[in-house]
């Protein structure tokens, strides 16, 4: 297990340093210019260079980039060149807020979907009929479509839930709840959709098996059966799939962050990436990866307790 | 051995059974109800603590006056920060942090302005000359979006205590309306480090830190050192960061917000909703044709081409279409209002198709010619493909470089393109001739030097305000003449307020200043 988490950790160690070169190297070459965009309609030539050497944009991308590690290692990740706030805090005050949201949506997600897939493999019939075209309807639609109509129904009409804003939780714990839960519920639709018809093609696969029969005929109880075995084997499929959902929700969710103005990442970056500030751009990227190793990691480390014969 | 055909075991004893669904089901229920039955106060104040809270449209970018520019900036500024002169609802200048001034000299190069007395900065410090020439010093050296400002100031003297005296190099009838901006915003000389992320000034409002999340609210509450409370009905301004045009209204109709940045698109929403829409002159937008001396284009270096795109354009159909109606068609690349702006001018150009090919066959191009431009697709979308009918109309073809929003302003500054399209803020009438019109303007990329125009221009630095008028109009009348440009129309800047606020729009400003915003009666 040792052996496996520090290959796990090597691994992840090259993935960063192959993604922060590539996206360092890709905002080099876009074309444009930040510093005249800091600088605005008024700035002279002279102005726009002497920024332009103080960003460091006169140098070679290779020395550009050897500095950017040099500080990196050492914490320093730099400030933004727009809005000269340190990266690192930034990204420490937004990731808290994509995590609130797409965390509690992958939760709901696992519980909802894991439960109606199972009642649709139990009881099939109308129960699994009705479920299907829901499932697909949800993966379909997109999140912010679902949010327009959420926002348009509980807050403007209703007025029972605020259309905008966050509330951080240790202000006001339930100010947080109303103000992440049609954010959440709009990001759960898709994931929810995903997981149940996952796990319902996989406790049905398990439902067929020849010794499941066999423990039912020796008097084995209905609970028994599915929380021993119906549930254990189809639990990895049901976590890659909400692995993969939380994944794609880390950045998929900047749509409903710009919707429900929530200071999250996903907004940080594509602000970032829009405006070429190349800091904030790094340690959003770096981030996101570290997070995308994370959550493969546990995973791995899940599927492997689930299922003993990954263990060798 | 299988079942008989689907071979899946039905149980009829459900391990998920309908009781546990149906548990699930009642204990969301109440969640829900838990979490909404508090409908609590959604950013609306109690009677006793006045609070503004207004819907921006960008973040801050620095709270330190000299790396900021203007514009969406001012409100995130103007609550810490007094300036030297301040510009009123009407465009006129008034006294602020400074009293009085006058140009002592005939030459208008020597610029004193008088102290209001008894002035502390937010840490109890007072304001003195020494102070102020300290932060128009500091603003000059920095190399910010501004700095140019300023760049006519040679000396700096603190004659006494509470007078300040300017020494220019030239002539610059825009200092004044500069010192009503960023560059007059006095910034407490202790502060200088922290300011970016920090106000410090002389401003009716200081930065609650606590309440203050970035990228999402910064909270302003009362300065107990300003001069003036009673000028200041609100107790605390909340700035909320709306990028997104739907939140922001959305913020506005549920209360959140009580004012925020509209646009035209949305102003059927908002007044169906039960909102005021406050609008003033804001962008004008249309066609700069900078390679007026031909060097690039040969076409459009004589000014019957020129004048022929002004009449191919229908202006008026494209505010229809573009701004939904929101705004005036007009011809002049002046602010309504101000002294070069000429009203007789809107004549200059009907829409006329048949007189544009009349002009081009005149000048030769008949059979019509190639203007190739820019176009950003995230900037004035649906401009481009009109404009371009337009010009095919009378035989002149298009054929647009398709570029990025990151491209930035450099591909239109770099003189690659002889012509594009843009929508610019027209201010105070200095500023825009010297960056429009005058030979080294940053918006005149080939440096096409009209004679004319610097001849009008050095006459208007040394003049007296009524003369300047008259010499602003001529100016205006030749740009006109020459079409150096092409205006299509000048859209509205829009805000949309709730009940509780009333605010009137700032002139040359796309948002209100904070100075404009009342309780409602």
């Amino acid at each position: 297990m040792v052996i496996f988490v520090l290959k796990r950790i090597t691994a992840a160690a090259v993935l960063v340093v192959v993604v922060s070169f590539l996206s360092f190297v890709l905002t080099w070459i876009t074309p444009g210019d930040p510093a005249r965009s800091i600088l605005g309609v008024t700035a002279t030539p002279e102005q726009i260079a002497a920024k332009r050497a103080e960003l460091g944009l006169d140098q070679n991308v290779f020395a550009a980039y050897a500095s950017w590690v040099g500080r990196a290692l050492t914490g320093d990740l730099g400030a933004s060149w727009f809005s000269n706030q340190p990266v690192a805090e930034s990204i420490a005050a937004r990731l808290p807020v994509t995590l609130s949201i797409t965390v509690v949506a992958i939760l709901i997600a696992g519980v909802i979907g894991i439960g109606l897939g199972l009642w649709a493999a139990a009881r099939r019939g109308v129960v699994d009929s009705a479920i299907q075209p829901f499932a697909v309807l949800g993966f379909a639609l997109p999140n912010f479509i679902v949010a327009i109509m959420l926002v348009t129904v509980f807050a403007l009409n209703f007025r029972l839930l605020p259309a905008t804003g966050w509330v951080d939780f240790g202000d006001d714990p339930s100010g947080w709840a109303r103000s992440i839960t049609l954010p959440v519920i709009a990001l759960s639709v898709a994931a929810t959709a995903a997981v149940a018809q996952q796990t319902r093609n996989a406790a049905i696969a398990t439902l067929q098996q020849d010794y499941v029969r066999t423990l039912r005929g020796r008097g084995l109880s209905t609970r028994s059966i599915f929380l021993k075995h119906v549930l254990r084997n189809s639990a990895p499929v049901a976590l890659t799939v909400l692995s993969l959902q939380f994944i794609g929700l880390l950045s998929g969710a900047v749509v409903i962050e710009y919707m429900f103005a929530l200071p999250g990442i996903g907004a940080l970056t594509v602000g970032a990436a829009t405006q070429q500030d190349q800091p904030v751009i790094q340690g959003a990227v770096i981030t996101v990866v570290l997070a995308v190793v994370v959550v493969n990691l546990l995973m791995d480390l899940a599927y492997a307790w689930l299922n003993p014969k990954v263990r060798s | 051995m299988t079942y008989g055909g689907t071979a899946t075991t039905h149980f009829k004893e459900d391990a998920v059974s309908s009781k546990s669904v149906l548990g699930g089901i009642a204990v969301a229920a109440a969640l829900a109800l838990t979490l909404t039955g508090c409908v609590g106060s959604n950013g609306s104040s109690s009677s006793k603590n006045e609070t503004l809270s207004i819907g921006a449209l960008v973040d801050v970018a620095s709270f330190d006056p000299s790396q900021s520019d203007v514009g969406h900036y001012m409100q995130y500024l103007q609550p810490a920060y007094d300036t030297l002169i301040r510009l009123d609802d009407q465009g006129q200048l008034q006294p602020m942090l400074a009293t009085s001034w006058e140009y002592t000299d005939p030459g208008n190069t020597v610029l004193e302005l008088r102290l209001r007395e008894g002035v502390e900065f937010s840490d109890g410090t007072p304001l003195t000359a020494d102070a102020v020439i300290a932060s128009l010093k500091r603003f000059q050296a920095s190399n910010g979006p501004r700095a140019s400002a300023l760049a006519s100031v040679t000396d700096f003297d603190a004659v006494d205590d509470t007078t300040v005296r300017l020494t220019l190099s030239t002539p610059d009838p825009a200092l004044t309306h500069n010192l009503a901006l960023v560059a007059g915003m006095i910034t407490n000389p202790a502060a200088d480090a922290g300011l970016a992320s920090m106000p410090a000034g002389t401003g009716p409002y200081v930065l609650d830190t606590d309440k203050t999340r970035r990228g999402d609210v910064y909270t302003f509450t009362r300065n107990g050192n300003y001069y003036d409370p009673e000028a200041f009905p609100f107790d605390e301004i909340d700035v909320r960061v709306l990028s997104d045009g739907t939140a922001r209204l959305n913020a506005v109709k549920t209360g959140q917000v009580d004012s925020a940045f509209g646009i035209p698109s949305q102003l059927s929403e908002a007044e169906a909703s039960g909102l005021t829409a406050v609008s003033a002159p804001g962008d004008w937008q249309g066609l700069f044709l900078i390679d007026r001396g031909g060097v690039t284009n040969p076409q459009l270096g004589d000014v019957r081409v020129r004048q022929a795109i002004n009449y191919a354009i229908d202006g008026d159909a494209l505010l229809d279409t573009i701004a939904f109606g929101q705004g005036a068609p007009t011809t002049q690349i002046f602010y309504p209002g101000t002294p070069a702006y000429d009203d007789a001018l809107d004549d200059a150009y009907p829409f006329d198709s048949d007189k544009a090919r009349a002009l081009l066959a005149e000048a030769g191009y008949a059979s019509g010619f190639t203007l190739k431009m820019p176009s950003i697709d995230a900037f004035l979308p649906d401009v481009y493909p009109l404009v371009k009918q337009q010009l095919a109309d009378v035989g002149i073809t298009v054929e647009y470089d398709p570029l990025t929003p990151s491209a930035g302003l450099a591909p239109f500054l770099s003189g690659s393109y002889p012509a594009f399209v843009f929508s610019w803020g027209a201010s105070q009438n200095w500023l825009d001739a010297t960056l429009l019109l005058s030979a080294n303007g940053t918006f005149n990329p080939f440096h096409v030097d009209d004679p004319t125009i610097a001849d009008l221009m050095s006459k208007i630095a040394v003049a007296s305000d009524e003369q300047q008028a008259e010499l602003y109009k001529q100016l205006s009348a030749h740009v006109v003449e020459q079409a150096w440009f092409d205006p299509f129309y000048a859209i509205d800047n829009l805000a949309f307020v709730g009940k509780d606020v009333s605010v009137t729009p700032q002139p040359q400003q796309v948002v209100p200043s904070i100075y404009n915003y009342k309780p409602a009666q």
